[in-house]
């Protein structure tokens, strides 16, 4: 098993190898030469080569892809095409945000999804049924940006009970931290609670359909044990996948809602490198978050085998 | 004889009867199928429908609210929100069916090499699972941030993105069917290989592929928008949805009408292709299966 998981780690090498490698080559093959957007529109040619030998932007292709490597071995992102810093310090600067946003999501959505898809199965063909998927099909097609705006009008410009932007930190007092925290979480959470209950619905249908839940329940365990026991953790399956799937959704998401939200995370520091064509910061946020997203598929690749112990590696 | 049309024989009923029946069995898809119509009408009739220019702008008339003469009042600038919610809906439909149509005939060219020639198979889906290792927005910004913002390459990069589920779709069909007789019967009368694709298996995956596209187009308009209101997708000059909300952000005290009906049009459209192809899944499906058979 602990081959498989060090086995795993390193194929994950290859695909993040991919990714680096695409970034690169998105970075260097796109029209338009980075060195003259940076140097604006009324440098004169000689600004222009200043930056692009400044940038390293002046040497053969292969010799600049060597370097990349190499930078990426030692862990150097590099530095920011407008500020100079450090791409690694930047993202450290800003990653709490973001990964607070994230598990506070995460775990909105588990929590609430499950229940809430169970409930459906259970109760298959009733208005229950009925309200959960018209809520899920709903809140799969909202836009994010959207319902942060309603929920911040509704909430905090009308009622005023929540903040209506920001982000305080945990170490600044636990109550702040948590109404800061509402909206945003709350607007994340809801598109991803939709996909997960329509998923968890159809699974744990299915599996009501078994043999051996028919059995359970002739043997007179209770509906609660039969349903969270039994049939969820065959059902489960998918159910954990989908977990893993969604999480890349939830990046994007995290990105806007950050955006709406001005919370100073990962998300906006993105936008900002987008918007001022900072390709250094383009490059390493994206590369850190692919590689998080490949480390949540690996997590839920292992929990199989605490689902099915059928399941071996 | 209209109480009871389903014990009569398909060949025996009505126009209209088959039409209600239609409606009846597939309450999913006709809704989403006309909303969507409704959005297409729109986007086409955009000129017709009492809308003034989207971009003139009339600073007398600066964020009023939803009244008389501006159904869903006016923005900062004067301009009519109304005409422009409605201009802003070609943009999102035409980046949603391109991506859609795009995405579905590439991926459709290269799930059927894949699955189908071996020796291929591995790298190409080494390549589409870097590719999707991307989370989709981020792909996107990064692609439009390279070159400039603008439709097409707001297209290009949606197409790049969504491409590799088509793929994996396409491809997961071709690997069943190609142990399938019919397969090797045609290989063993000498069928080439393009015949092989196009004849034998194209046909089998078209189902699966227009309830996907339909998904795809659901991402594409959400993730449009999504690049819009940061600043990464349609340029300023030309309204959509997500634009006109960009601007509209900072305005959510004084004129939170800006942000309401771009969104709610947006959300109605979105709602309407998912619940098109949820539709289309459950109408297409079984039958698929049962043609599998």
């Amino acid at each position: 098993m602990l081959v498989y998981i060090l086995r795993r780690i390193l194929a994950t090498l290859p695909v993040m190898g991919m990714v680096a490698l695409f970034v690169f080559i998105l970075v260097r093959v796109a029209p338009g030469d980075p060195a003259a957007i940076i140097a604006g529109d009324y440098a004169t040619p000689q600004a222009i080569q200043q930056i692009r030998v400044g940038l390293g932007l002046d040497k053969p292709i292969h010799t600049q892809l060597a370097i990349y490597v190499r930078n990426l071995a030692r862990g150097d992102l590099g530095r920011s095409l407008h500020s100079r810093l450090p791409v690694r310090q930047l993202i450290q600067q800003r990653i709490e945000p973001t990964a607070v946003l994230a598990v506070s999501t995460l775990t909105l959505a588990i929590s609430l999804a499950i229940p809430l898809g169970i409930l459906a199965a259970w109760k298959a063909g009733s208005l229950i049924d009925r309200a959960v998927m018209v809520f899920a099909v709903g809140g799969f097609s909202v836009p994010v940006f959207w319902l942060g705006f309603l929920l911040m009008y509704a909430f905090s410009v009308k009622l005023d009970l929540l903040p209506v932007q920001g982000y305080v930190s945990f170490r600044q007092g636990i109550f702040p931290f948590i109404k800061h925290l509402v909206l945003p979480t709350v607007t994340l959470g809801l598109v991803y609670m939709a996909l997960l209950t329509r998923i968890t619905r159809a699974s744990v249908l299915e599996v009501l359909q078994s043999d051996y839940i028919r059995t359970a329940n002739a043997k007179g365990v209770r509906p609660g044990v039969v349903l969270c026991v039994h049939a969820l953790k065959n059902a489960a399956i998918p159910i954990v996948t989908t977990i893993g799937v969604g999480f890349a959704m939830l990046i994007g998401g995290v990105v806007i809602t950050e955006s709406v939200f001005a919370l100073p995370g990962l998300g906006r520091l993105t936008v900002d490198a987008v918007l001022q064509r900072d390709y250094s910061i383009i490059q390493g946020v994206t590369l850190i978050f692919s590689f998080v997203y490949a480390l949540v598929n690996l997590v839920v690749d292992l929990s199989y085998t605490l689902i099915d112990p059928r399941i071996r590696y | 004889m209209d109480e009871v049309p389903d014990l009569i024989p398909f060949d025996r009923l009505t126009r209209n009867q088959k039409g209600r029946r239609f409606i009846r069995r597939n309450p999913t898809m006709v809704a989403g199928g006309f909303l969507l119509a409704m959005m297409v009408v729109l986007a086409t009739c955009a000129p017709y429908l009492q809308t003034v220019n989207p971009v003139e702008m009339n600073p007398v008339e600066r964020l009023r609210a939803p009244g008389v003469g501006h159904w869903f009042g006016t923005d900062m600038y004067g301009r009519d929100s109304y005409s422009r919610v409605v201009y802003g809906s070609r943009i999102s439909l035409f980046v949603g069916m391109m991506v859609a149509v795009l995405a579905s005939v590439i991926g459709l060219a290269i799930g059927l090499i894949s699955g189908f020639v071996r020796r291929l198979d591995n790298i190409i889906m080494r390549v589409m699972d870097g590719i999707m290792a991307l989370p989709d927005l981020l792909l996107a910004i990064s692609f439009v941030a390279l070159t400039r913002a603008s439709v097409r390459n707001v297209i290009v990069a949606l197409v790049i993105s969504q491409t590799p589920r088509v793929v994996r779709l396409v491809r997961g069909i071709i690997l069943v069917l190609r142990e399938q007789p019919f397969v090797e019967s045609a290989v063993a009368m000498g069928a080439r290989l393009p015949r092989i694709l196009v004849r034998h298996l194209l046909p089998n995956t078209l189902a699966p592929l227009i309830v996907q596209g339909t998904y795809v187009m659901a991402s594409a308009v959400l993730v449009e928008a999504g690049l819009s209101f940061l600043g990464a997708g349609t340029p300023a000059e030309i309204p959509s949805w997500g634009n006109i909300m960009a601007e509209a952000r900072s305005y959510v005290r004084v004129g939170f009408w800006l942000l309401l009906f771009p969104g709610l049009f947006l959300a109605t459209t979105i709602l309407s292709i998912n619940l098109l192809g949820d539709g289309l899944r459950d109408l297409l499906d079984p039958r698929f299966a049962r043609r599998m058979r």
